[in-house]
């Protein structure tokens, strides 16, 4: 019987010690959504993990704006919701979790200038965590008007410590003039090879990225589109483009598993791609993905590559491609001075970089990229 | 498997033994075997690696599978005096210890790791998928007490070495942030894991102690219960990924024979 007791009491005291304890207070300082008045918005606000961008009609009093800002469950932000601020510049907000151990800051811009036609890719800046580059467009005042999107976010996630330059998205000092874009297609490693996403094309567009989607759904991770006061008729620039000589591509076997396929001394050719999608952005609240970007029903007109094009060239050469109409699709001219329409031009040192074939190495360069308007 | 050829060989050497005891007369038992008992013992264990205390991270055990941990053992017990009382017992003993386990997890550090070394770490807040399938040698030191006719019980330590190892799983249905709380957020949902493996982290040596009672079935059987607390962590002292203590915390049951 004594036995049975001590074993009684062992199995008791086991039990005892691994009871669950309360849950602890939350560690998370994000901002979750942002309010400001609906009639000041262009476009749906954008948050990103550590900036809220927020573009707004031309009308808009930006000296005297009060966001107010959803948190992460007991957070805490400062300056206080509601805080009357001139965005005219942008400000930083702090968010503190609701253990009081995280803090998080997030700089807050209200952008209230159009699109620029015109794009040199001479301005970029490590990104937050100081990892990999961001392209952005200032205008004549130095006001942001833009960050270009790119899959390093992405490509971030497995690439440990790998410096900027080797990114798939970074710059070359080259251009045609001043600087130019750099887009290379990168092999991910062994982690992005787990994940079945062996490559990475170089890729930036007008949009934003989400990170959070990159491993689950990587074709809703590329969100399009910016609002654009301009009726795009052609887009215009040039390029240099040398293909990788190892294609690499993901396909499923005959027993439905996705697998790696290598091909070797060019034995596919990679090519590049260049495209642009004009649409109806539903007062704002629609970003075309990866999955719906050439299907959409709000697509007014698209400008696209043809692949025969896609050469292989080290001079730099021109390229000018027209928005094609949509059939039975008419701009309303209130709706587009409201920024009811987005547009977003997207370019990849690959052009299956959405779904993970390239040449590795392929690398493209861009300058002088031109969204020319109807009159 | 060298390990199965090693237990055939050390169970051929102590039947060996055990069939020398025997058979000696007994008025001839060298001192050696004098009030000295031979045992094989085979069974299986219940438990698992434990985190204690457990970690505020694991909010909810969703399921958890003791799996088919088998022990195969021979051991010696030479008893003090001829009134058999008390005993010491030593032997060798070849035991699996694992478990698998899905915890619900939050802010629960960990590295999500590649073959090749590539690793992205970050807090995880989701479901975690835990293996765990280690073999040992183990040595029993015990002090035996014959409390009845049918009952023995008996205490001590156990220093055991790690022979096969695995502690892996994978996360799923969540997220990890980058780096840590306030980093870039990545959804791991559907088909989507995020595989870990710490086999290499885990300790090879490990000590704890050791209770239980045998009851006599009938002359030469017996079946006992007893359980292992692990006293020292399942993984290394520079292990840091892993950021709470686990310990081996184990129920064996099985039978012994006695020769």
């Amino acid at each position: 019987m004594k036995t049975r007791h001590l074993f009684f009491f062992l199995i008791a005291a086991l039990a005892f010690s691994s009871c669950t304890k309360d849950e602890a207070l939350n560690s998370e300082a994000d901002i979750l959504s942002v309010i400001v008045p609906q009639e000041i918005l262009k476009a749906d606000p954008v948050i990103e993990n550590n900036r809220v961008t927020i573009r707004v009609k031309p009308d808009t009093d930006l000296e005297n704006q009060a966001p107010v800002f959803t948190l992460s469950k007991g957070a805490t932000i400062s300056p206080e919701n509601g805080t009357v601020l001139d965005f005219t510049r942008p400000h930083i907000y702090t968010v503190t979790s609701e253990n009081g151990k995280n803090i998080k800051e997030y700089t807050v811009t209200f952008i209230i200038a159009g699109l620029s036609p015109y794009y040199g890719f001479e301005h970029f800046r490590l990104n937050e965590s100081g990892k990999y580059y961001v392209f952005y467009e200032v205008n004549e005042n130095g006001d942001n008007l833009m960050d270009w999107a790119s899959g390093n976010a992405g490509f971030a996630i497995t690439a440990g410590e790998t410096p900027p330059d080797l990114y798939p998205t970074t710059y070359t000092e080259a251009g045609r003039t001043g600087r130019a874009l750099k887009l290379t297609t990168r092999r991910t490693g062994e982690l992005g090879i787990m994940f079945n996403k062996p490559i990475a094309a170089g890729n930036i567009f007008m949009g934003t990225f989400d990170v959070s989607a990159a491993i689950s759904s990587p074709l809703l991770a590329v969100k399009m589109g910016i609002p654009i006061e301009l009726v795009p008729d052609t887009l215009k620039g040039y390029f240099k483009y040398q293909g990788g000589d190892v294609f690499v591509q993901v396909v499923e076997n005959a027993q439905g598993e996705l697998v790696i396929e290598e091909y070797e001394n060019g034995e596919i050719p990679d090519h590049w791609d260049v495209y642009a999608i004009f649409y109806d952005n539903n007062g704002g609240t629609l970003m075309l993905d990866g999955t719906n970007r050439f299907t959409h029903e709000n697509l007014m007109s698209v400008a696209h590559l043809d692949p025969v094009d896609a050469i292989e060239t080290d001079q730099w050469t021109a390229f000018e491609l027209p928005f094609v109409q949509k059939p039975g699709k008419t701009i309303d001219p209130q709706k587009l001075a409201n920024g009811g329409y987005s547009i977003s031009v997207v370019m990849s040192s690959s052009a299956g970089g959405d779904f993970f074939k390239g040449g590795v190495n392929s690398t493209l360069l861009i300058d002088d990229l031109e969204i020319v308007s109807k009159k | 498997m060298k390990l199965k050829q090693f237990i055939i060989g050390i169970l051929v050497v102590f039947g060996f033994f055990a069939a020398n005891a025997q058979d000696a007369p007994s008025g001839e038992k060298s001192s050696l075997f004098q009030n000295t008992e031979f045992q094989i013992r085979a069974g299986f264990s219940i438990g698992g690696s434990a985190p204690i205390p457990f970690p505020i991270e694991i909010r909810k055990i969703e399921r958890y599978d003791p799996t088919l941990a088998l022990g195969l053992e021979a051991n010696l017990t030479k008893w003090l005096g001829d009134n058999q009382r008390w005993g010491i017992r030593t032997g060798l003993r070849a035991e699996g210890r694992g478990m698998k386990t899905e915890a619900e997890v939050k802010d629960y550090y960990t590295e999500v790791i590649s073959d090749g070394g590539q690793k992205v770490t970050g807090n995880f807040t989701g479901m975690v998928q835990t293996t765990v399938k280690n073999s040992y040698f183990t040595i029993p030191v015990l002090a035996v007490y014959d409390l009845s006719s049918r009952w023995n019980l008996y205490g001590g330590l156990y220093f055991s070495s790690l022979i096969e190892r695995n502690f892996s799983g994978y996360v799923y249905d969540g997220y990890l942030r980058e780096g840590g709380a306030t980093g870039s957020k990545l959804i791991f949902e559907g088909d989507d894991k995020g595989p870990y493996d710490f086999s290499d982290d885990l300790r090879v040596f490990q000590w704890g102690a050791l209770v239980g009672g045998e009851w006599r079935l009938q002359k030469h059987l017996q079946l006992f219960s007893e359980l292992t607390w692990g006293l020292n962590d399942l993984f290394k002292k520079d292990f840091k990924t892993v950021t709470f203590h686990m310990y081996s915390i184990y129920l064996n049951i099985g039978f012994g024979y006695r020769f």
